[in-house]
């Protein structure tokens, strides 16, 4: 078997794996910025309104 | 206090898993020869198999914290069963997409209705539904009782993917892993195997810690809303 023979199958394959775990780990940071953002500014608005 | 522990938590997990991570794509492209037969192309079970065992795994705890669910009603483990099977489906999707890139040039075909192909994607459709469930009912008991449900029959599919190869002939490969007489790996294969097995391991541990803090993110927004008097935005 040559060693070059399916290796773009290979190729294909690991990418696969990483675009998935990428997209994934995206998603969780993204959402995961934006509730903080959020907890940030409702607790601001809460302090306001006590003060 | 307990989210800030998750948090840290999560940063150790994944600063572990990245190093693991590193480890096994050493193991599989410079340490493991290449297949004899296969070719190249074979190191894609390197992670085509420990994906599948992870999120076995996942579903497995999923089913655990959905049964605990049940009997205590506590928000923690609602939140772990929702969490292990998002990482879950995450993983077997990696399996269902892996696979037929593998067989492809092997088989000579992407895809057959085979019995292990076909509860495989039987196994990722109940979990799909299972996050479906979740992301359009009405937040609420109910919600989380009827999720726990689905969480626990679902798992039921898992024991017939793992023995589908077992039980039936199929075009998938026999077992390599506990496949009795026959079966089994050469040593550097079994051992990048292992490496691979504990880098996914590894990194369901700091996805799954990731996911539990977003939840409890997610858990204060709400909480905060309900104090500030101020109805929430629509969830995307």
């Amino acid at each position: 078997m040559s060693p070059d023979k399916f290796l773009d199958f290979l190729f294909a394959g690991y990418a696969a794996f990483w675009t998935i775990l990428f997209g994934y780990l995206g998603m969780i940071f993204s959402r995961q910025r934006r509730l903080m953002r959020e907890i940030e500014d409702l607790r601001q608005e809460l302090t306001g309104r006590k003060g | 206090m307990r989210l800030e522990r998750l948090h840290t938590a999560a940063n150790v997990a994944t600063a572990i898993a990245w190093g693991a991570i590193v480890w096994a794509l050493y193991m599989v492209f410079h340490f493991v020869p290449m297949e004899r037969t296969m070719g190249n192309v074979q190191r894609i079970f390197y992670f085509h198999v420990p994906s599948a065992m992870v999120s076995f795994l996942a579903f497995f705890i999923c089913f655990l914290a959905s049964l605990a669910y049940l009997f205590t009603r506590r928000r923690g483990l609602d939140i772990a069963a929702q969490a292990s099977a998002e990482i879950g489906v995450v993983f077997c999707s990696v399996v269902l997409i892996t696979g037929p890139i593998w067989a492809k040039p092997i088989w000579g075909i992407w895809w057959t209705w085979d019995a292990r192909l076909t509860t495989t994607l039987v196994l990722w459709l109940i979990y799909v539904a299972y996050l479906m469930l979740r992301a359009y009912l009405p937040e609420g008991s109910r919600k989380a009782n009827l999720a726990a449900v689905v969480g626990i029959l679902g798992f039921l599919d898992v024991p017939v993917v793992y023995m589908s190869i077992r039980w039936w002939r199929t075009q998938h490969p026999a077992p390599v892993i506990m496949g009795g007489k026959g079966s089994g790996l050469a040593p550097p294969m079994s051992q990048t195997l292992r490496v691979c097995m504990i880098a996914m391991l590894c990194l369901f541990i700091a996805l799954l810690l990731r996911r539990i803090v977003v939840e409890l993110l997610q858990d204060e927004v709400d909480h905060l809303y309900r104090e500030a008097d101020v109805a929430p935005p629509e969830r995307g």
